[in-house]
């Protein structure tokens, strides 16, 4: 039993960086994630403790917003995502669960996605061809879920036409990765 | 076509799927003395408008959020879109 081996979501023990030309797709596995899902009625109260204890103003849709430690996702109607370094197994998502109680449900995801970070020259015309957003437009902080090769993903703006981070789901991470890789060659 | 999502704007209608006729949000109490008759008419029968047509759209890959849509048929310009939890709130259904 102790000698089960940690490996990224690509399968590889490092983190998996591809160099393609001007881009460059850098898997992270560095990073916690939680959903959080207010209650009934707890819509508002949601909003103000999340600005206490992300230190970020709960985000409108369609966008993200970078705290000091924490930034926040919007997911949809009274729903967010919560990301931050990762320190430890489900440590976010309990953390979240004493911070938020009574005003929101909690979901670790940190295992349900994998944040993949790409970047340089040519990053709209890769996202272009994979999703039917108007990645020209997306200026930093803008964030939706949208569908890459069949697969609902998530994705960030974090430089307007440079750098966008894209969450696949880690069921599908090598798919989404392979989908990348190979748009990036044949740009 | 592109449909204008109440809290995210202009969307691809290829990100959502159809349901059919937004009547489906008037669900019968099946504890009504004709529930069987009511349940009936809520499974089977459906208008056909040749025009304005109100109806169930998916945001299935944005943000998962019921739509009520109304489209008219014959041109497909769509005239207006509503959150689907807020129309059943204001019949009073839901929370």
């Amino acid at each position: 039993m102790r000698d089960f081996v940690a490996k990224t979501a690509l399968g590889g023990i490092e983190p998996r960086k591809d160099v393609i030309g001007s881009l460059t797709l850098q898997e992270r596995d560095d990073i916690a994630l939680a959903s959080i899902s207010a209650r009934l009625g707890q819509e508002e109260a949601l909003k103000a403790r999340l600005e206490t204890v992300c230190s970020v103003v709960a985000p409108k849709p369609g966008r993200s917003e970078q705290g000091e430690n924490r930034s926040l996702h919007w997911l949809g109607a009274d729903q967010y995502l919560c990301e931050e370094a990762l320190s430890g197994p489900l440590v976010l998502a309990r953390r979240l669960v004493d911070e938020l109680a009574g005003v929101a449900s909690v979901t670790d995801q940190t295992d349900a996605f994998v944040r993949m970070d790409v970047s340089g020259q040519g990053v709209v015309d890769l996202l272009q061809r994979l999703t039917v957003l108007d990645v020209e437009q997306m200026l930093a902080g803008a964030f939706s879920r949208t569908a890459i090769h069949h697969v609902g993903c998530l994705l960030r703006c974090n430089e307007a036409g440079m750098a966008f981070s894209v969450y696949a789901p880690r069921s599908y991470a090598i798919s989404v990765h392979h989908a990348l890789v190979e748009v990036s060659k044949a740009l | 076509m592109i449909i204008n999502h109440p809290l995210l704007g202009p969307r691809d209608a290829s990100e959502f799927t159809y349901l059919g006729d937004a009547a489906l949000i008037e669900r019968p109490d099946w504890q009504s003395e004709t529930a069987q008759d009511e349940f009936h008419d809520y499974v089977y029968l459906r208008d056909n408008p040749a025009g304005t047509h109100r109806e169930l759209w998916f945001h299935e890959q944005g943000d998962r959020s019921w739509l009520v849509v109304t489209r008219n048929t014959m041109t497909h310009e769509i005239l207006a879109t509503e959150l689907a939890r807020d129309v059943a709130r204001k019949m009073g259904r839901g929370k």
